[in-house]
């Protein structure tokens, strides 16, 4: 169990520091890929709710930390996220369509982030007066997830190498 | 093991638990965040300035192919400074000849605090970035940030080694404004566009592409006169009112920052 939160906390942590400094590289119009989500997602598909839970947890908190986002905004979809799909994983019985396809990673990325994105705009949209749901379909959430969508398959890879510990 | 009860619950319940716990923890989430999250990003500082002198790097290496045409061109605009230097040196004295002539007080600069930029925002929704000064360097919260005498932003969470500073285009950056030339004073906005490098002003009579916007020192927020961009195209005119809205394309790349000013004093 220590050992488990030890890796979901370094994990959290390095993607994070990642998202805001080296993805900052790769930006394309004002959009960059949500790594932090690939993150989320490959552990809720592949290590169960508890995982899930606590990758949601420590992401979001510091997402929340080193971003502009009120406290929940990145925390709460991150771990409901994280739980729905780790509970969809364990109840679908393809799982190996996933696993072992680039095309399945890419879908699965392509609709877990457009979910995170949405949940989220539902929270900010309170805050933010100005936002609405055409221009941040259109601005953010749909740029934003297929870049995601089309980095995922690199990250999967990279991923499946380093949480080898969390089996 | 201690936890075989739990997991030989029935689904329903143990459902039920994992959603009490998640209500729960949103419950005492904030107050906690806001307790923990100042000191923990004290402590990541060093990790992030490891982590951006990686990206600084891996950028340099990416633009390397630039770097020589880049070179060139910065060389001729040092002789065209020079040259421009030169002049303004000669109406500097000649302005302080005047004021001295006409008994006019000096005007004052601001005290600066150099910062570096540590990160980069890591949300696709607001634009915020991390430098490395903060309450230990005179900076305070509400700070105007700027970069040759354009603003950049305004701190909004300064901790004790690191302070986060909100950029122009932030959704929910609201900037007081005017157009230099006509003084019509408006608010600058961030927003979606703001992903872009644009910002938006709104309400305005008499503008037109290539007018500057400069800040206004309504609500006292910013000092008065710091550049904030030019108008670029009108995006939006209503004929029953005449109201125009515009946008504005910053006059700092707010992307590609490395380092900002902190107007900590008159």
């Amino acid at each position: 169990m220590k050992v488990r939160l030890f890796v979901l906390f370094i994990l959290a942590l390095g993607f994070v520091l990642a998202q805001s400094t080296l993805v900052r590289v790769v930006t394309l119009f004002g959009v960059k890929p949500d790594i932090v989500v690939i993150l989320v997602m490959f552990i809720s598909l592949w290590y169960g709710r508890i995982n899930a839970a606590l990758i949601g947890l420590f992401c979001g908190f510091f997402v929340e930390i080193t971003s502009g986002l009120p406290a929940g905004a990145a925390l709460g979809p991150y771990v409901l996220g994280g739980l729905i799909l780790a509970h969809l994983a364990s109840v679908v019985w393809y799982t190996q369509w996933y696993t072992q396809r680039v095309g399945g990673q890419m879908l699965i990325a392509f609709l877990f982030t457009f979910t995170i994105y949405l949940f989220q705009f539902f929270l900010l949209r309170p805050a933010a007066i100005e936002l609405s749901l055409l221009s941040a379909l259109v601005g953010i959430i749909l740029p934003v997830s297929l870049y995601t969508a089309g980095v995922s398959p690199l990250l999967f890879y990279l991923l499946n190498t380093i949480a080898a510990p969390l089996r | 093991m201690r936890l075989r009860w739990l997991k030989n619950l029935n689904p329903a319940v143990k459902s039920i638990i994992v959603f009490t716990l998640v209500v729960i923890l949103f419950v005492f989430y904030i107050p906690l965040a806001e307790f923990i999250g100042p000191p923990l990003l004290s402590f990541f500082a060093p990790f992030f300035q490891l982590a951006a002198d990686v990206s600084v790097s891996a950028r340099t290496m990416l633009q390397f192919h630039n770097l020589t045409a880049g070179n060139q061109q910065l060389t001729n605009e040092i002789a065209n400074l020079n040259a421009q230097l030169v002049h303004m040196q000669e109406i500097l004295r000649e302005n302080d000849r005047l004021r001295s002539l006409w008994s006019l007080p000096d005007r004052s600069d601001f005290s600066l605090q150099v910062a570096l930029v540590i990160a980069a925002d890591s949300s696709n929704w607001t634009d915020t970035i991390t430098i490395d000064k903060g309450t230990n360097n005179a900076i305070k919260k509400g700070a105007a940030c700027i970069l040759e005498n354009a603003l950049v932003g305004m701190i909004i969470e300064a901790h004790s080694s690191s302070s986060k500073v909100a950029l122009l285009t932030d959704i929910n950056a609201k900037v007081p404004a005017m157009i230099q030339r006509t003084r019509e004073e408006g608010l600058v906005s961030g927003g979606v566009e703001g992903r872009r490098g644009i910002c938006k002003m709104k309400y305005l009579r008499d503008v037109e592409v290539g007018d500057k916007v400069i800040s206004s020192s309504l609500g006292g927020m910013y000092p008065k006169g710091l550049l904030i961009g030019e108008v670029t195209a009108v995006v939006d005119e209503k004929s029953d009112t005449q109201f125009k809205t515009v946008e504005v394309r910053p006059t700092v790349e707010l992307h590609a920052l490395e380092e900002v000013m902190v107007i900590i004093g008159p």
